[in-house]
């Protein structure tokens, strides 16, 4: 029986704790990621769900309205600083 | 009505439950991050990583579950954002420093030729700016400046020159004032707090939404001459 | 030998290494330690879904403010809002139950609106970040200032620099 107060808050709150979990390693030790940046960004997206997923299931509407409008306004940050340093030279160090 | 229905007294049992759990995987979380810190050896993929110990940290403030928590969060999300900006364009300007003001440019830029990016992308901003001036405060400030950022970004703006957005930071800097106007007029004269709510709802969003509307039109004239 | 040391760990390059393998330590530390949370906390919140159940089954009256439905109506002393603050104050509870034409407008088309309702001036969050938390919030405000001022003061030289201004 799925009731609305119960069950599903536990299953975001989970959901969201498994997803920031794997995806901190994803971003951490994923595959190329030392090499590419940009994989690292896409690799970000995945515990920034998960965040998003325990705000809500904390009924934190709010707080996770802002969060979703804060996160394109930081991926565009951060593309934008990978395009400048990439136009500096090839490896950024 | 009973009042206890609408709020309670204490920390209701569920949350208390979620505590330890939510603790252990935010720290666990972090240690990851700030392994991945120590092993890293560029500076702009540590910025990156060090999105993951921010994570963390949201999730410890998030788990006590009171409206403070909330609170708490709505500023330090903007406010990470902002150093964020700072400490890559300050990384930016590093590197050229090290390299000299001569550098290669990207050899061509083509920008996306897309129908759904004319037709859809003023609407959207559009929607977003009238959205976040409706909610006002800190939540309106990140959703307007998105809205705004996103057409500075791939609309096509006219007319808006550097001394116009310096004009316009000096708004934001009068809103600031505003706000901290409305602060004072708190604790000086508690009486006038529906003035006071105003002007510092009023004036966050002026600022949150206009210096993100700075960033988009110096991103314009960096990648398009 | 301990000036060699020294020497080495001031390099700025090491720094952030030596700051996070701090952190970790004392994070990983405090993993084996007791969690509990005591629920006896400032502004207490209902429980996840709580409210819109409760405005289901049309116990609350007023429930087109869930999950931000603190009680008490817009300017009536009498009648405030439910606040559980840390400080007493002769006007607490006021900004809580306030609502402008515009949110009660809102309230009274939709049911849905809670969260745009709250993020418009007046409201439990706006008085906890500009009443109650004060000066902690002017605090966290200047640094965004700060760090804003440095991004655009970078980014207004540079751009000027490149452009030949």
């Amino acid at each position: 029986m799925i009731s609305a107060t119960g069950t599903l808050p536990l299953i975001s709150f989970y959901l969201g704790l498994t997803l920031l979990l794997i995806g901190g390693l994803g971003v951490v030790f994923g595959p190329k990621t030392s090499t590419e940046p940009i994989v690292r960004i896409i690799n970000l997206t995945v515990p920034s769900t998960g965040v998003a997923l325990i705000f809500l299931s904390y009924n934190y509407t709010l707080a996770m309205l802002t969060f979703l409008s804060v996160n394109p306004i930081l991926y565009i940050i951060m593309i934008r600083a990978i395009i400048r340093l990439e136009e500096m030279g090839g490896s950024i160090s | 009505m009973d009042p206890s229905s609408v709020v309670p007294n204490f920390v209701p049992q569920i949350i208390t439950n979620f505590y330890p759990l939510a603790i252990i995987i935010a720290i666990l979380t972090a240690a990851i991050g700030l392994s991945g810190v120590i092993i890293e050896r560029d500076d702009f993929q540590k910025i990156l990583i060090i999105q993951i110990v921010t994570y963390a940290m949201l999730i410890i403030v998030a788990a006590v579950g009171t409206d403070l928590a909330e609170a708490l969060i709505l500023p330090g999300l903007v406010v990470s954002l902002a150093e964020i900006l700072a400490v890559t364009e300050v990384l930016i300007f590093r590197e050229y420093i090290k390299r000299g003001i001569s550098y290669p440019r990207l050899k061509e830029y083509k920008p996306i030729d897309m129908e759904v990016l004319k037709t859809a992308i003023p609407m959207t901003s559009l929607l977003c700016v009238v959205y976040g001036t409706i909610l006002t405060g800190f939540t309106g400030g990140a959703v307007a400046g998105a809205g705004i950022l996103i057409y500075l970004f791939i609309g096509e703006p006219k007319g808006l020159s550097h001394d116009f957005w310096e004009e316009m930071s000096g708004v934001s800097g009068l809103a600031w004032c505003l706000w901290l106007l409305g602060f004072l007029l708190y604790f000086l004269n508690p009486r006038l707090w529906l003035v006071a709510l105003f002007m510092s709802g009023g004036g966050i969003i002026v600022k949150v939404a206009l210096k993100f509307g700075l960033l988009g039109i110096l991103n314009r004239e960096e990648f398009n001459k | 030998m301990i000036g060699r040391i020294l020497n080495s760990l001031a390099e700025p390059r090491v720094v952030p290494k030596i700051f996070a393998f701090a952190i970790a330590i004392v994070l990983v530390f405090s993993l084996p330690l007791p969690f509990h949370l005591n629920p006896e906390q400032v502004y207490p919140k209902p429980a996840p879904q709580l409210q819109m159940e409760l405005a289901k089954k049309n116990i609350d009256i007023s429930y087109n403010l869930a999950p931000y439905n603190r009680g008490g109506l817009p300017v009536d002393p009498d009648n405030r809002g439910i606040v559980k603050s840390q400080y007493k104050s002769p006007y607490e509870g006021w900004i809580t139950a306030y609502l402008t034409p515009f949110s009660q407008w809102m309230r009274d088309v939709s049911y849905h609106l809670g969260t745009t309702i709250v993020a418009h001036p007046g409201g439990i969050l706006d008085e906890i970040l500009y009443y109650t938390r004060g000066l902690d919030t002017i605090l966290e405000s200047s640094i965004l200032f700060t760090a804003f001022t440095i991004a655009s003061w970078v980014i207004l030289n540079r751009t000027r620099k490149m452009t030949g201004e």
